[in-house]
């Protein structure tokens, strides 16, 4: 039986880079540069109630980012035990760099642009900060789209039937 | 020493003597520890006005606002989770 159905691992692939570029923004961008926070041009941060009140909103983002994340393991390990699924490398890695494009198109053009509750960069520059990040997104998008194309013509399962799928390799030593 | 200690592992045990019973014990004064921790209560002036910043009138809308755009890239994955298989040229259609 030849594996033809990428669907399973392609959708595990772009949640997991939904999940990992979600957490990429909120550990880099929220925390570590403290460019912006959840609501940060509704309620900016410049006091200590605003900047906690903030806060429980990056944490809610994050929780929400955990969830794809979980999600996309799921469907990664379902996916694995599906003999009419390909294990392919380039389809995976393409999956989850098209979901890390995906999640900064969809949260840059619904966050940023349509209802602007942060920007990345606010200041002088800050619609230049914005289209870089979709710009970013958009790049990555179409690598993750271009490599995912290249595995379609990988088609092993993980799983082969006829083979025990409890087959334990022994440590040797 | 190594094998003992394995196998004690093994039936989620510490391997010294007595320790299951202690670890209960340890556990509990760790959380009181903890909780009594000077960062627990810290802020305790500024936590009232914490609390009505998040649950106030616009609580809702603001969780709809983070929630969307995670809805709308479920809404791709599951597309994508159901797309039918593609064949080569030549190839059976599978499913």
């Amino acid at each position: 039986m030849r594996a033809t159905n990428r669907g399973p691992l392609l959708s595990a692939g772009v949640l997991l880079g939904v999940g990992l570029g979600g957490f990429f923004d909120g550990i880099l961008l929220h925390q570590l540069l403290q460019w912006h926070n959840m609501l940060s041009s509704h309620l900016p941060p410049d006091d200590l109630v605003s900047a906690k009140v903030n806060m429980f909103w990056d944490g809610l983002f994050h929780a929400f980012t955990w969830l794809m994340t979980l999600s996309g393991v799921v469907l990664l390990w379902r996916a694995g035990q599906r003999p009419d699924v390909p294990w392919s490398t380039r389809t995976f890695a393409g999956a989850m760099l098209g979901g890390w494009g995906l999640f900064n198109l969809v949260e840059g053009v619904i966050d940023h642009q349509l209802l602007g509750v942060h920007h990345v960069k606010p200041g002088p520059n800050q619609l230049a900060w914005d289209l870089g990040f979709l710009a970013f997104g958009a790049l990555l998008l179409l690598a993750g789209w271009r490599l995912a194309r290249r595995g379609r013509g990988e088609r092993t399962a993980r799983w082969v039937p006829g083979i025990p799928r409890d087959t334990v390799h022994e440590p040797t030593g | 020493m190594g094998k003992t200690r394995h196998t004690a592992c093994a039936r989620g045990r510490l391997p010294i003597q007595g320790m299951p019973r202690m670890r209960g014990a340890a556990a509990t004064v760790l959380v009181a520890v903890l909780l009594a921790a000077p960062a627990v209560s810290a802020c305790t002036t500024c936590r009232p006005a914490v609390q009505a910043g998040i649950f106030d009138e616009r609580f809702w809308g603001r969780l709809a606002i983070t929630v969307l755009p995670f809805l709308v890239i479920l809404l791709v994955v599951a597309v994508l989770y159901r797309a039918r298989p593609r064949a080569f040229p030549g190839e059976e259609q599978a499913g």
